[in-house]
């Protein structure tokens, strides 16, 4: 946020060139750390003529020491926005309130320390009676906590029918006439929100286009717990009859929210299961994560359909050994039944087990093997495929990563993480079996694809980087590639170490020691070394490793045909001739003038007894210096 | 686990059914206020009930825990 969006949003209101005014209200809802940061440095950084306004009910977590001290500072608090007599004598006045006398009102502004939403109470009631000198004798005389003494009195002026319609309406987040006709059963809910809001009677209205309405807090409050005194059994029922309208409205967040309300982990489970991949696409994985945090009683914890979702969300954070505990949860019961997604259970926990790895490369290869079997329609069968692909490659089966990726591509749907997948081990399988141009054309479509959506990265749209970047160092465009690598390393490296970052690093390696930053090299492999040895099973990943090992600690000097050494730079560059680099692209990769690549290949060739491009390359070829 | 033993006392006496608002803690009302007494699990727990506690508009005047709270009541009047 602060490095992309903040500074393009702070120019174009720069460039407004007048005077504006930012208010952002009720930000305590909004506040968290990572809001809080960048809400700092747009504070600082933003355009002189812009004045910012925040409303809160507890401080923000910003300078605000500082920002008083160098007053930048104007602060309105409590002690200022208490009514003082005069000011609650012309609220009440406006109310139709008259007739109050000096003594009354001081007893009032004392008792209600002047608090607008309380005196607020107190004038409905007031409008209400006749007995104003009683009520306020009442009142002052009295120890109960204020808001609630005064909710009381409010809620014992309305008519019966009206008191059950708050009560039971007090458990939404928010009102609008039809859900408050499904969660009451009450016709005509709308007109009933809207004389309320009209008298005042707590109910605001919310947002503009005067469809939806809200109980003020403290009253809200108040009537839930009425409901849980007077009705507890009703109030499950009541998030119920909410969930089910705010799905058929189309809100599943609010849908899911109120089944949680419920306590209802089967709906909770459907609605979520629905909800896992657009919300992921879309980069949203701490919604999943909140409600999945708030399904922790022990029914909730056992479900299948949710233990499904905690995988995935597992697998998001790359947390394998997490997501195999989740998904062995999940594939309980019968292997049949289906799942809220709409497949089998069987089939959808093998597919997620070839997608995470879990348990270990020849544990998923055989999940693998299973879904693809009995993958119900060509989309799924596609997944299934995708699967494979990765679980053949890591078992070295390059030509049957090859066939099942391909396989993929031609089913998937326009699913970029799936379609990441199965590129990306192409991708590698094309590397291997010595096609890297294809493996280059394979990844980079999808990669562009990912890009151009802006879709969210994470660990699973990685595959593609990776996939791109092994194809880019066979082919030498070695500077490219190490951004490529280094992305998906990142990617990687935000969850616990897998085999996904594993191989990126060795690719990283690779990649480096072909550009002949061989200590870099080595730092990876380590890295990657580190991870593998306490993965169980991690396929044929080790010996990669060890493979990349041995060429970092072969001599890279070779003696020529003539005696002399090529030095380790004339190796990198005949390398990349190899590779089919033109000499300005080398020195495009490389980072140096095309002169010093023209003198480098000059110099090898005589080391190497050469005339030609054709005769060199041959002669290193021979010597084993490719 | 020996848990978090905590006393709070707000502003103003507050009724019966706000005995079920509070997880864990049970209510007594003294002339003006009202103590809120129990075992919470720990630090965490009393932070989201101080939190309740802003929601609900209520007023904090204290807050004791661990030994502290097991100094004796004043009879009639708040600790």
């Amino acid at each position: 946020m602060q490095a992309d969006v903040l500074p393009i949003l702070i120019e174009e209101l720069d460039q407004a060139a007048r005077d504006l005014v930012l208010v952002l209200e009720d930000y305590h809802l909004a506040e968290s750390t990572p809001v809080a940061e960048s809400m700092a440095f747009f504070a600082e950084s933003r355009p002189a003529r812009l004045q910012l306004v925040l409303s809160a009910r507890s401080d923000p977590q910003l300078p605000l020491g500082r920002w008083r001290a160098n007053g930048q500072l104007a602060e309105i608090r409590a002690a200022q926005l208490r009514f003082d007599e005069a000011e609650v004598a012309a609220f009440f006045g406006r109310d139709g309130v008259g007739g109050l006398s000096r003594a009354e009102l001081v007893t009032l502004t004392a008792r209600t320390e002047g608090w607008p939403a309380v005196l607020r109470l107190a004038a409905i009631i007031l409008g209400a009676q006749d007995g104003t000198r009683d009520f306020v004798r009442a009142f002052a005389g009295s120890t109960r906590q204020v808001a609630d003494y005064l909710t009381t009195d409010v809620l014992a002026t309305v008519s019966p029918d009206l008191r059950g319609f708050l009560l039971r309406t007090s458990v939404l987040p928010r009102l609008c006439g039809p859900l408050c006709e499904a969660v009451t059963g009450r016709k005509a809910s709308g007109a009933i929100l809207r004389n309320l809001s009209r008298a005042g009677l707590f109910t605001g209205p919310v947002g503009l286009d005067g469809r939806w309405y809200r109980y003020h807090q403290l009253f809200a409050e108040a009537l839930r717990l009425e409901l849980e005194v007077t009705e507890p059994s009703l109030v499950p029922e009541l998030h119920a009859r909410a969930s089910a309208w705010f799905e058929q409205d189309g809100d599943l967040e609010s849908a899911t929210e109120q089944a949680i309300a419920a306590w209802d982990t089967r709906l909770a489970g459907r609605l979520i299961g629905n909800q896992l991949q657009p919300l992921l696409g879309a980069g949203h994985l701490a919604t999943i994560e909140r409600w999945l945090a708030q399904l922790s009683w022990p029914q909730a914890l056992q479900d299948p359909e949710l233990a499904a979702a905690r995988a995935v969300a597992a697998d998001e954070r790359s947390r394998p050994e997490e997501a195999g505990r989740w998904l062995d949860v999940a594939g309980l019961g019968p292997r049949q039944s289906m799942t809220a997604t709409g497949v089998p259970r069987g089939f959808g926990t093998d597919l997620l087990r070839s997608f995470f790895v879990a348990g270990g490369v020849r544990s998923a290869h055989q999940a693998a093997l299973r879904a693809v079997e009995e993958a119900p329609v060509p989309m799924w069968k596609g997944a299934a495929l995708a699967g494979l692909g990765q679980c053949s490659y890591l078992l070295g089966d390059h030509d049957g990563a090859a066939e099942a990726a391909r396989g993929a591509l031609a089913l998937l749907p326009d699913d970029p993480n799936m379609l990441s997948l199965a590129s990306g081990y192409l991708a590698l399988a094309e590397c291997h079996r010595g096609s890297p141009q294809r493996a280059e054309r394979v990844a980079r479509r999808i990669v562009n694809l990912v890009e151009s959506r802006n879709f969210a990265l994470s660990g699973t749209t990685a595959m593609c980087y990776t996939g791109l970047g092994a194809a880019l160092t066979a082919r030498g465009y070695l500077a490219e590639a190490d951004d490529r690598l280094s992305l998906a390393v990142e990617l990687y490296q935000d969850g616990s170490p897998s085999v996904w970052l594993a191989h990126a690093l060795i690719l990283l390696a690779a990649c480096r020691h072909a550009a002949g930053d061989t200590a870099r090299a080595r730092q990876a492999l380590e890295e990657a070394t580190a991870i593998l040895d306490r993965i169980p099973d991690p396929g044929i990943l080790p010996a990669l490793a060890a493979s990349q090992q041995g060429k970092l600690l072969a001599p890279t000097r070779r003696p020529a045909a003539y005696g002399q050494e090529l030095t380790e730079r004339e190796v990198v560059v005949i390398r990349l001739l190899a590779a089919g680099l033109s000499q300005r692209d080398i020195a495009a990769q490389l980072v140096v003038s095309p002169n010093t690549v023209k003198t480098q290949v000059r110099t090898a060739y005589r080391k190497l007894g050469a005339g030609t491009r054709v005769q060199a390359l041959h002669q290193a070829a021979k010597l084993g210096i490719l | 686990m020996a848990g978090l033993p905590c006393r709070i006392v707000i502003n103003g006496e507050l009724p019966e059914r706000y005995q079920r608002a509070f997880d864990g803690l049970s209510l007594r009302c003294h002339p003006g206020c009202t103590e809120l007494s129990g075992t919470l699990a720990d630090q965490s727990q009393l932070q989201s009930l101080l939190n309740r506690l802003f929601d609900l508009d209520l007023q904090v005047r204290s807050v004791r825990t661990g030994q502290e709270c097991a100094r004796p009541d004043h009879p009639g009047g708040p600790p």
